[in-house]
């Protein structure tokens, strides 16, 4: 029942990807052309290299045979420039919505898919050119087909009966072999995404490996999962061996049964042996064309299964960016109204949650480790929706403000920041709208202090981070995201322990720098610093995704305990 | 020499063409690992078999074609395509079962190998990209035998087998097949050696671009945080339309190569079938000779082309070959030395020099000591060899010069695995897998009691939580633990180093995603552990300052200072600037 239900939805989606996807047509109706013409010159060079084969010929036959030959490789090219053109085409346009629908997501759909949609952009986005192939091949090969079957008629119609035993044959054995052939690859992939998973999980801390010491058991499981993927392997020999015996053997039984049930009329005197040989190749020509008819559905389903996937990201709702109202300049309080939220549903991580972050202060917000700090900071910055409640800032709901007017009003600081491939510098304007100077960069380096480290860089300002920033310590990436933040002058600062790989003296300068800055600003920051109090004017204090106390920070650090405990521990 | 780490493979390869001695290497390497002769003795017999059936069917085809159609000649044609197709099936069939021996034999041999490696094999941090390539990689074995050696070899015997035949009904036909071969594998050759060229170039360009747009896809979320969206849309676009250009101009080579190809073929099919005539017509050769000449011709034909194909299999065998060679000729962790039994006694640095690569030296002349019975708190400002100091103390690496005491006894003399497990780590990235927190506990410690395994969740505080998971320790763990908090794992990894009771335990800054209770809790679990053992805690947390006994202060590669934690607080400038700014004293 759900594998129909599946099914059906399978066909809906790969169809929504074509009113979805540019499809270069005119490209695949010149291949089902070029094929068709194709198919035509392998059947009109047949009679010359029958005559060829048996002995029977003369000068003309061979020069025909040439002209014939050249001519079928002209029609190759014809055929397949088309094809890969439509299939290069096609999969650009494909892989551009992708990215387009990728990146307007909302988070919960894009970090269902992040990890795969990588591989289907950069690898599978081929997969709906050979959905259109098989369809142009089935076209040409019903095409060939029947010109095929009409050339042998002509020839002698006595040995036609040979056709449907042929074609029952073909659909039997391609039956056989799609069935087999998903076992083979269904176990096949089991035992591989196994060991990859081995690699990823065990051998991935190779380090740890070494320390702990636990070499010989990781060989062990290794083996496990090495033995796994043998043993998939055999049976895919077997099913290899199954397969070949029946689909490999098509055209060696043709043979037999032309040589067979030919050889007798040739004796009789009612056929010559050079139209044996070419009925032999007409009806091999047939079996290529016709082989296109039942593998049709098998091919369709390849290709359908990754589409499934495809489809389904490009059926996501993209993010509704454009709202009732954009973000005024006076905008007041950030406020959360008995907001609650969890990433799934059984497992809530704010609960009820109410309290106020007064424009143009800063608050600090605490609490223990697994609270709902950083939850928090994703539900303001709108990346998720909470599941009842409602955030709002000053008098409207946020629901009701453009979401890029929104985002770009907020910097976000993480703990762990993501930077990419490019120059310091081009992680720094990542943010900025329009031209930035050098000063201006320069400047946002220096209240993140990171102008000191960047000069000494090989290339200051152009040095490569390298892919996520592998060629910058830990306190150096924090330090750039800092700047990347302050460089786009956003009214309302997140921070999230955004100093925490800082060495103490650096800690200090950017806090320094941070506050100056932003006076008269919103800032919001997590911390578990407890030092960092002396700077907040509001305190949140969280526990267990509830708000335990918030307000002004005198009055929080009398009412909460938890933060009283925090503090107790850290001086 | 180090391996590059994500060089596209294709440009290795290239550079391999003219390291001398790597196909001797790489052939070396098969013996290191086990082959399955048998196996590959059965299935060179059945190929060759197969090869010889083929060439008796195209014989007595031509008869058949040759006007022949007597019952025993058609039944005697029709047994052997019977058998045919049977020895080709099992032909397969022992084909793949040789190659799924060869690739798990290869696989086993390398994963143990590399289990083996010492950590600076590796030049990146986290070698798992590396690791999965290689193992991947050791399918090369089978790429060339199965892939290479037997193809070829097979291709040869197959065009033997057809000139002896051939040659049998006239030598001078014999001779028309093959001068052309030359010809054939010259234009073969050349344009392998463009394509090599070109699709080396363009296999690193379109490798960097599918690089950025998958780092792109990662990015998302950076994207949505600044409302970029757009112009990252622009951006994707223009990789995309590199790569369509990319994939075009590959596609149009190929056009050509394919044209000159059948200009050649049909160059020496008209040549052959020139000849054949001629030698028919003045009666040279008869009917049935001029059949199995074209027909053979055929066949003789596709195994030239057969050939040519296998020499560009060359090109991915040597991609991965020079990795394979490297690993498994790479030098192991040396196994020699003294068993130890349980150590004892305080950890001592002696003028400890090193470097990770020449040239840049991170420990510079290290005196230290880790006294036993004590929590000794490594400091410094980060990058100034905290770390690395922690992975010469595993011997992770070997120092350049000076010496590194346990007991008073030199830890280079001990065998590595009886050396090892005397340490436990604890690092900020804990190993955590998918399985059972039961599992993941026990992991290394197989032995430990139930009443060992509560204790040690006690005393980390991962108790609390792991009881208010309605499956307990059994709960299963996604990978890499993603279904706990950072705090969380950090309990985890804390309660399975208690539980695996090592006379020296070493903390690699654990405490950063940990609230200042928590790190108050550790450090006292540390100091009741510290009783009969050598604790050693990286961090620059105040907390940890507070309750250590010992101290060593690390700046650039040197010790800053060392003592007591009342006398370092005094004389040390970088813990005294340090707590002036964190805690304001």
């Amino acid at each position: 029942m759900r594998a129909k239900e599946k099914t059906r939805g399978m066909w809906k989606r790969t169809f929504s990807l074509f009113g979805k996807v540019r499809i270069p047509w005119y490209l695949y109706i010149l291949q089902v052309i070029g094929g068709i013409i194709a198919a035509k010159v392998s059947l009109l060079y047949i009679p010359y290299e029958s005559a060829l084969k048996t002995g029977h010929m003369d000068t003309s036959d061979l020069w025909a045979y040439m002209g014939l030959s050249l001519l079928a490789t002209a029609v190759g090219i014809i055929e397949s420039v088309p094809a890969f053109y439509a299939s290069a085409q096609l999969a650009r346009n494909l892989q551009n919505r992708m990215i387009s629908r990728s990146l307007r997501l909302p988070m919960p759909s894009y970090e269902k898919n992040a990890s795969r949609v990588i591989s289907w952009i950069t690898l599978d986005a081929g997969y709906l050119d050979g959905f259109i192939g098989v369809l142009v091949g089935f076209i040409t090969g019903i095409a060939a087909t029947v010109m095929s079957i009409g050339e042998m008629s002509a020839l002698d119609g006595s040995l036609l009966f040979i056709v449907p035993i042929v074609c029952v044959y073909v659909i039997a054995s391609t039956w056989i072999e799609g069935k087999l052939m998903f076992l083979r690859e269904r176990r096949g992939r089991r035992a591989m995404s196994e060991i990859t998973a081995y690699m990823a999980e065990h051998i991935g801390f190779y380090r740890q490996i070494k320390q702990m010491n636990t070499g010989k058991q990781e060989l062990e499981r290794g083996k496990k999962a090495i033995d796994g993927v043998y043993r998939a392997d055999i049976y895919q020999a077997v099913m290899t061996f199954l397969v070949t015996l029946f689909s490999g053997s098509i055209t060696e039984m043709i043979s037999i049964l032309v040589f067979v049930f030919g050889s007798v009329k040739v004796r009789d005197g009612t056929m010559d042996i050079s139209q044996l040989a070419a009925f032999e190749s007409y009806i091999l020509v047939l079996y290529q064309s016709f082989s296109s008819i039942p593998s049709l559905y098998t091919n369709i389903m390849y290709y359908n299964g990754t589409l499934f996937y495809i489809g389904g990201l490009m059926s996501e709702k993209e993010e509704v960016y454009r709202r009732g109202k954009g973000m005024a300049q006076q905008d007041g309080d950030i406020v959360f109204d008995n907001v609650s939220f969890g990433y799934s549903d059984e497992m809530p991580v704010i609960k009820n949650a109410s309290f106020t972050i007064p424009q143009g202060k800063v608050t600090m917000i605490a609490g223990p480790n697994g609270s709902g700090k950083t939850t928090l900071f994703k539900l303001i910055e709108r990346f998720y929706t909470p599941s009842e409640g409602s955030i709002r800032l000053g008098e409207s709901n946020a629901e009701d403000i453009h979401l890029d007017e929104w985002r770009r009003s907020f910097g976000y600081v993480l703990q762990e920041p993501q930077l990419f491939g490019g120059t310091v510098r081009e992680n720094i304007i990542y943010g900025a709208e329009g031209e930035v100077t050098d000063e201006q960069v320069e400047n946002a380096a220096r209240l993140a202090s990171a102008d000191g480290f960047i000069k000494e860089l090989p290339g200051g300002y152009g040095y490569g981070v390298g892919e996520n920033g592998v060629n910058l310590s830990a306190g150096q990436k924090q330090r750039l995201a800092v700047a990347r933040a302050l460089i786009t002058e956003p009214s309302c600062l997140l921070l999230d322990e955004c100093t925490c790989n800082m060495d103490a003296r650096t800690e200090r300068i950017v806090n320094e720098n941070l506050f100056r800055v932003m006076k008269g600003r919103t800032v919001v920051m997590i911390c578990h610093d407890m030092r960092m109090l002396e700077n907040a004017d509001n305190v949140i204090v969280l526990r267990d995704g509830e708000v335990e106390a918030s307000g002004e920070k005198d009055e929080v650090l009398k009412a909460s305990a938890t933060l009283q405990k925090l503090v107790a521990a850290n001086v | 020499m180090r391996r590059k780490d994500n060089g596209a493979p294709d440009r290795d390869s290239i550079q391999i063409r003219h390291k001398k001695g790597l196909w001797l290497r790489f052939i070396k390497t098969f013996f290191k690992c086990r082959l399955p002769f048998v196996w590959l003795a059965a299935h060179i017999v059945l190929q060759f078999g197969f090869i010889t059936l083929g060439v008796d069917v195209t014989d007595k085809t031509a008869q058949l074609f040759a006007g022949d159609v007597s019952v025993e000649l058609v039944s005697t044609l029709i047994l052997l395509i019977i058998v045919n197709i049977f020895a080709s099936s099992l032909s397969l069939f022992v084909s793949a079962v040789t190659s799924a021996r060869i690739n798990r034999n290869m696989r086993r041999s390398v994963l143990k190998k590399v289990l083996e490696l010492p950590l600076g094999f590796f030049k990146k941090e986290n070698p798992r990209d590396t690791i999965y390539r290689i193992v991947n990689n050791s399918i090369v074995v089978d790429s060339t035998i199965m892939l290479f050696i037997i193809p070829l070899v097979s291709a040869v015997y197959q065009m033997v087998l057809i000139f002896g035949r051939v040659f049998k009904y006239d030598w001078r036909l014999s001779v028309a097949m093959i001068v052309f071969v030359p010809i054939i594998a010259f234009i073969a050759f050349l344009f392998g050696r463009i394509n090599f060229s070109i699709s080396d170039r363009d296999a690193g360009i379109h490798a960097s671009l599918t690089q950025r747009l998958s780092e792109m896809m990662t990015n998302v979320p950076l994207a949505k945080a600044f409302a970029k969206e757009s112009s990252e849309e622009e951006k994707g676009k223009s990789l995309t339309s590199r790569l369509y250009r990319l994939t075009i101009k590959s596609s149009w080579f190929d056009q050509l190569q394919n044209l000159s190809e059948t200009a050649v073929n049909l160059l020496q099919a008209a040549v052959m079938t020139g000849i054949g005539m001629l030698l028919l017509n003045d009666g040279t050769i008869n009917t049935r000779g001029w059949v199995a000449f074209f027909l053979f011709s055929g066949t003789f034909m596709n195994a030239v082309t057969d050939l040519t194909l296998v020499w560009g299999n060359i090109k991915i065998i040597q991609g991965g070959a020079d990795g394979l060679v490297e690993i498994m000729n790479a030098e192991s962790e040396p196994k020699t030395g003294e068993p130890c039994e349980r150590l004892s006694g305080g950890l001592k640095l002696n003028d400890v020099r090193f470097g990770y690569v020449e040239d840049v030296t991170v420990l510079d002349g290290v005196s230290c000591e880790f006294p036993e019975n004590t929590v000794t708190a490594l400091l410094g400002a980060s990058g100034c060899g905290k770390t690395t100091l922690a992975n010469l103390l595993t011997r992770l690496y070997q120092p350049q010069s000076g010496s590194i005491t346990a007991g008073g006894k030199d830890i280079s003399g001990f065998t590595l695995d009886s050396y090892r497990k005397n340490f436990t780590v604890v690092s900020q990235n804990a190993m955590l897998f998918s399985g059972t927190i039961r599992e993941n506990l026990l992991y290394g410690n197989e032995d430990a009691t139930e009443e060992q395994l509560y204790d040690a969740l006690q005393r980390s505080g991962a108790a609390e939580f792991i009881e208010r998971l309605p499956q307990g320790l059994d709960t299963r763990l996604e990978e890499y633990g993603n279904n706990l908090s950072g705090g969380q794992r950090q309990k985890l990894a804390m309660a399975r180093a208690l539980l695996a009771d090592t006379p020296y335990l070493i903390l690699d800054e654990p405490v950063a995603s940990m609230d200042a209770v928590a790190v108050e809790d550790i450090m006292n679990i540390l100091k009741e552990q510290a009783a009969d053992r050598c604790v050693i805690i990286i961090a620059h947390s105040p907390a940890v300052l507070k309750l250590a006994q010992h101290v060593v202060v690390l700046e650039n590669g040197r010790v800053e200072s060392e003592g007591e934690a009342s006398e370092v607080r005094k004389d040390s400038a970088f813990v005294k600037d340090f707590l002036r700014e964190k805690v304001g004293e």
